[in-house]
């Protein structure tokens, strides 16, 4: 197993005037990684640069120890890789089976016994075994999201990159998500890209949150979570200083910035300090909202 | 239990090696003799098992296939080959529809125009082009993205639902050209042109245009060369003689072969 599966240096992607990634250096092992950013912060650039799909402006990319530029060295990574994109994409004709199929193919599984085998476990692991052969358009959005999952399993890569693996998922599906990931077998490198903090907490040895294109932090979630320790407020009333703060289900305040009048501190969660970090701003807020 | 299941016999039942009335007999036996059913079981090959079990359930749990996919396993292509055919638009009832429709227009006007085959020759090629614009790259091709993250998403996806593109276009040019008015050697001169025009059209994608504006560059220069050429010339099909055909084929010759050193343009991370 590669040290680094991923190893960004210096990596810069535009789009037109807006720097979607400005100079981000990163390295990525094994184990689950979390990727946390507001809308636009550049995740989804950074994912897909990983699943050679897009290549940068400028800097150098390492994937699985090797060079993506190279023709045959991408193609190596690419039997390595699985990928889960933020919109996959579906031929809506295809049954769950024919499109999972449709990827391991692709993948270059010619075997059609091997293949078929491969299919239904990662069909049976995503827990669609009873719906392999419904069509894809009668699937619900939370079905889809797992087939989506289902196809980036094939082949036990090296590499999983899941885009918002968790959108659209309800809650015990969620659980079941994160009880796959972290029983992954073989201990592959993945990176997990999301809006949800408690997915972090909950899954990731490692998380690297990003905004407007660079990293704000690299480090454990306790980490993350101490980066707001003594800025974290409970208090009987809102107070406008506060960089944010909402009223809890108890009727008290949470204040995160600057201490309000009569207010007590507080153990910081990884919400906390993301919302410090990226937040400050009215886009924090709306979050919050 | 008065006998037991001798050593060669269950040698024999577990490579399976034994006829079918005295396997019954050990399967019988064993279920209340779980002292054969130990000595049975020590010796279990389970790669064996495994294989027996594989092959049952891929019999058993075979998956729904769709009616063309059927139909091109059928006339002997293979499984993986026509999951990945499937996908290519042009094989779907709606887009066969609109071919249909599109040759029956190139033939009826060639008919009115005067038993002219110069629409037909003139359109037909254009049909393999607007087929592999939809059968390729991003705003066609929903599942692109995962696809190019593939090791065979890219030039190898491409150049099979190409070729199922040509096929399908031909065929049915081939049918059409039977409708067309008398028109000799003629009625056929589509089929170069087609050619020249597709493999054209693939080595412009391997450039920084998508598909689709591969297709209408090289369609719209195709109709303006056929224009330029009937204008100038009073000979009539100017555009279509030997001298023509001799052309298209050195340029289908050509753009194959820059189109095989550009492979790995279709698999290169910046088509996005």
């Amino acid at each position: 197993m590669e040290q680094t599966a991923i190893d960004l240096t210096g990596v810069v992607k535009r789009f037109g005037a807006v720097r979607a990634l400005d100079g981000v250096t990163l390295g990525i092992g094994p184990g689950v990684t979390g990727l946390l950013g507001p809308n636009g912060a550049g995740k989804t650039t950074m994912m897909r640069i990983a699943a050679t799909v897009l290549a940068p402006d400028s800097g150098t990319v390492r994937l699985l120890d090797r060079d993506p530029t190279d023709a045959d060295d991408r193609v190596e990574i690419r039997r390595r890789l699985g990928y889960l994109p933020q919109e996959p994409g579906f031929y809506q004709r295809f049954t769950a089976f024919e499109f999972v199929d449709y990827v391991a193919i692709l993948k270059e599984m010619s075997d059609r016994r091997a293949r078929h085998e491969e299919v239904r476990r990662v069909l049976e692991v995503a827990g669609l075994g009873d719906v392999a052969n419904r069509k894809v358009k009668a699937l619900s959005g939370g079905m889809r999201r797992r087939l989506a999952f289902a196809q980036a399993l094939l082949r036990d890569p090296g590499l999983l990159l899941l885009d918002e693996p968790t959108a659209g998922l309800d809650p015990e599906q969620r659980l079941r998500f994160r009880e796959l990931v972290s029983n992954l077998p073989n201990r592959p490198a993945v990176l997990l890209s999301t809006h949800m903090t408690e997915d972090v907490t909950a899954l990731c040895e490692r998380v690297i949150v990003v905004a407007g294109g660079t990293v704000r932090f690299d480090g454990s979630p306790d980490a993350l979570a101490a980066t707001a320790r003594g800025r974290v407020w409970v208090a009987e009333t809102a107070d406008a200083r506060a960089v944010l703060s909402w009223r809890m289900g108890d009727g008290r305040h949470r204040h995160i910035g600057d201490p309000p009048a009569g207010a007590e501190l507080t153990t910081p969660t990884v919400d906390d300090a993301y919302l410090l970090m990226v937040g400050g701003a009215r886009d924090g807020r709306e979050a919050a909202a | 239990m008065s006998w037991h299941v001798q050593a060669p016999t269950i040698d024999a039942y577990i490579s399976g090696r034994i006829d079918d009335a005295a396997a019954f007999s050990v399967e019988a036996h064993v279920l209340a003799c779980s002292q054969c059913r130990e000595a049975l079981s020590a010796r279990d090959d389970t790669d064996r098992h495994e294989r027996i079990w594989s092959a049952l359930r891929d019999e058993i749990d075979q998956p729904r296939i769709g009616i063309a996919e059927r139909t091109l396993i059928a006339v002997g292509i293979r499984d993986d080959i026509a999951r990945l055919l499937v996908t290519t638009p042009v094989l779907r009832a709606s887009w066969l529809g609109a071919v249909v429709a599109t040759f029956a227009f190139a033939v009826l006007t060639s008919r009115v125009g005067g038993h002219d085959p110069l629409p037909f020759l003139a359109l037909a090629p254009l049909i393999p082009l607007a087929g592999v614009a939809a059968a390729f790259g991003k705003p066609a091709d929903p599942a692109w993205e995962l696809g190019l993250s593939t090791p065979t998403g890219g030039f190898t996806l491409m150049l099979i639902r190409s070729t199922a593109v040509l096929a399908v276009s031909v065929v049915l040019a081939a049918l059409a050209t039977v409708a067309l008015p008398e028109a000799g050697w003629s009625a056929a001169a589509w089929l170069l042109p087609s050619l020249a025009l597709t493999v054209l059209t693939l080595v412009a994608s391997s450039t920084r245009l998508s598909t689709m504006t591969s297709a209408s560059v090289v369609g719209g220069s195709w109709l303006a060369v056929v224009a330029v050429a009937d204008r100038l010339s009073d000979q009539p099909l100017a555009g279509f003689g030997s001298g023509a055909q001799l052309a298209f084929a050195a340029i289908t010759a050509m753009a194959v072969v820059i189109l095989m050193a550009r492979h790995t343009s279709f698999e290169r991370p910046t088509r996005i």
